[in-house]
């Protein structure tokens, strides 16, 4: 569902009057948008200042490239697709290569998902956000933004076999996570 | 997705986080303004705004005759290389070829004259001459004056009290056999009457241009260096301007050449967020002890600042170039023309003068002004092909205006061998231009 407008202006009308290069539409959609598009940045980056960069050049891009924005589909999701690309070129240019660890393998307590409910959005947010780089890419498109396999091989240039066992890999690492947050406060 | 993913998912989905204070006005001193097309359309369409007025012009005016034309026409007449059919009577006086007779009003002179022959088509017009050929002989006597001496009838039809009008324009009339009439010696066939205008004329052409650029890189590892390039550089409003000498062959084709100017204009921008300025500060201290003895202490400092560095200039590349055009002319009526032209220009010198970025991206000046006078690029392009398509139109017997697009190809690059990307241009334009024939 589409944010909450100022002064009413349906999102269309306000992309159109961003087209025309009316700023105030342009700060109106940053305002509606950048709350949730900076979580997730924040889910692709290493801290928050890095996320703000992201952010930053993915609303750079979106306004720059607003035009090629068909009107069909979700503009949303249309946003989000930049920001992740510009969260993933970014990460490729200043990381030279994403860094895969590798896992030792753990007995995992199947009672994740309870801890998971008892925790806040922030916690996770910052659990899932210690991932290594190439983890949390597949983790994010996989698990958050519900792209498949077979995307996230073409969007990473690696893989489908590798996407899987990266994601396999990712939710170990989180269950240890979790494990290690639960034995802490018990 | 299993269970734990979908807890996940859940919990991050719909999560939001604060920005900082001021991130908004960094993005949105990186907004690009997007460039307003309109007013170069409006270049482009100008010749076409002015196209409908004169074509309206020229259909009010299509009625009536060019005085220097119908003269030239009775002095063909008068000579005997032509095939005259003339009505005169009380109200009016036709003359004219067959098809399409040419009215005028009466004159004085004719006033009494009686009907000699009035023809609409090819075979009347053959029969009424055979027909009416003794009338003209009886009619001899009564009109000597008129009749053997032309430009008497001339005199009369281009006297200012009655001026005279076309209901019809001329046509092509070949193979007609020409009897003797008002005692001219007819004797010829009658002439071709080409629409075409045979023979040199000057013109002066203007046209409005966009230029599309291509850089391509060398070497592969110049690639990532092209993207950022290509970035800072834009298409900008550009021209040609052409001044020559053309010959029109009575067939319709057409041959020019002259002397042209062309300028392709590319808008580069660049922009800095952590440039570096230097700024070298002298300070002077003067200091007068006891009203006797003066200190002047000289203090000199650099001091650095970062800051925001944009540099936007408009990049020109300007050549002057002999063209060499052939063209072929189709007659639509007998006022326009379509025309089909296509050709080389030889280049006969290159300069060029802006800014690019350079491989550390920062930009560099090169061209005249510039420390690196022609060092990325060539001061002869050898040649370009042209070609246009043009609606032409005759604004009276010596001028006429034509518009039209064309498009211009360079084959050779710009930029120098010694440079790793190569640069070409295309450019494709709205052209006007008009011709005077001599």
């Amino acid at each position: 569902m589409s944010p909450f407008f100022l002064n009413n202006n349906t999102e269309q009308e306000l992309i159109g009057l961003c087209l025309e290069g009316d700023r105030l539409a342009c700060k109106q959609l940053f305002n509606a948008y950048s709350g949730k598009l900076m979580a997730l940045c924040y889910r692709f980056a290493r801290d928050r200042s890095e996320a703000e960069d992201i952010l930053q050049e993915g609303f750079v891009r979106v306004f720059n490239k607003l035009h090629l924005y068909s009107g069909h589909g979700s503009f949303e999701a249309w946003m989000k697709r930049v920001m992740i690309n510009t969260a993933l070129k970014y990460r490729q240019r200043y990381v030279v290569k994403y860094a895969y660890s590798e896992i030792g393998e753990h007995q995992l307590f199947d009672n994740s998902p309870t801890v998971i409910q008892e925790m806040s959005r922030d916690e996770i947010l910052k659990l899932v956000q210690t991932l290594p780089d190439g983890y949390k890419a597949v983790f994010n498109l996989y698990v958050i933004e519900g792209y498949s396999h077979k995307d996230i091989a073409e969007l990473l240039g690696i893989g489908e076999s590798t996407s899987r066992s990266q994601l396999v890999k990712a939710r170990k690492m989180l269950k240890e996570k979790l494990l290690t947050i639960q034995k802490l406060a018990g | 997705m299993n269970k734990f993913d979908k807890n996940i998912r859940e919990k991050l989905i719909d999560a939001e986080m604060s920005v900082s204070d001021g991130l908004w006005e960094a993005i949105e001193a990186r907004i690009i303004p997007r460039r307003d097309h309109s007013r170069y359309w409006f270049f482009f369409l100008l010749p076409f705004l002015f196209l409908p007025a004169f074509l309206v012009y020229q259909f009010e005016n299509s009625h009536t005759l060019n005085e220097s034309r119908l003269l030239e026409t009775l002095d063909v007449i008068s000579s005997g290389d032509a095939f005259p059919v003339a009505s005169i009577d009380n109200e009016r006086m036709s003359f004219g070829f067959s098809l399409s007779p040419i009215h005028f009003s009466k004159s004085t002179d004719i006033q009494s004259t009686n009907v000699l022959f009035h023809t609409e088509s090819e075979a009347d017009l053959n029969s009424s001459v055979l027909n009416t050929e003794s009338a003209i002989n009886a009619e001899r006597d009564n009109h000597r004056n008129m009749l053997q001496h032309t430009p008497v009838l001339s005199d009369h039809v281009k006297s200012s009290e009655y001026g005279w009008n076309t209901l019809n324009s001329g046509g092509e009339f070949r193979d007609l056999k020409s009897p003797s009439l008002f005692g001219l010696n007819t004797g010829s066939e009658c002439p071709s009457f080409n629409i075409y205008h045979p023979g040199f004329y000057l013109y002066a052409q203007y046209s409005s241009d966009i230029p599309f650029q291509s850089l391509n890189a060398k070497n592969a590892e110049f690639i990532e260096y092209l993207q950022k390039r290509r970035t800072t550089e834009s298409s900008a409003y550009s021209f040609s301007a052409t001044l020559g000498v053309g010959y029109m062959f009575d067939n319709g084709i057409i041959a020019e050449s002259g002397l042209a100017v062309d300028r392709i204009n590319i808008k580069f921008h660049h922009r800095d967020e952590n440039a570096i300025k230097n700024s070298t500060v002298i300070t002077i201290d003067t200091m007068i002890l006891n009203d006797i003895d003066t200190i002047i202490q000289t203090d000199t400092m650099i001091v650095q600042q970062t800051g925001l560095n944009e540099v936007t200039t408009y990049n020109s590349f300007t050549q002057i170039d002999i063209p060499l055009v052939l063209g072929y002319e189709f007659p639509i009526s007998e006022r326009l023309r379509l025309s089909l032209k296509g050709g080389v220009l030889i280049n006969i010198t290159s300069s060029n003068k802006g800014h690019m970025l350079g491989l550390n991206d920062f930009p560099i000046a090169y061209g005249s002004g510039s420390n690196n006078d022609n060092s990325y690029f060539k001061t002869n392009i050898g040649f370009s092909y042209t070609g246009g398509l043009n609606l032409e139109a005759d604004l009276n017997e010596s001028f006429s205006f034509y518009a039209g697009a064309n498009f211009r190809y360079y084959p050779n690059s710009f930029s120098l061998p010694s440079n790793q990307i190569n640069e070409e241009y295309t450019k494709l334009g709205i052209m006007t231009g008009i011709k005077y024939r001599l």
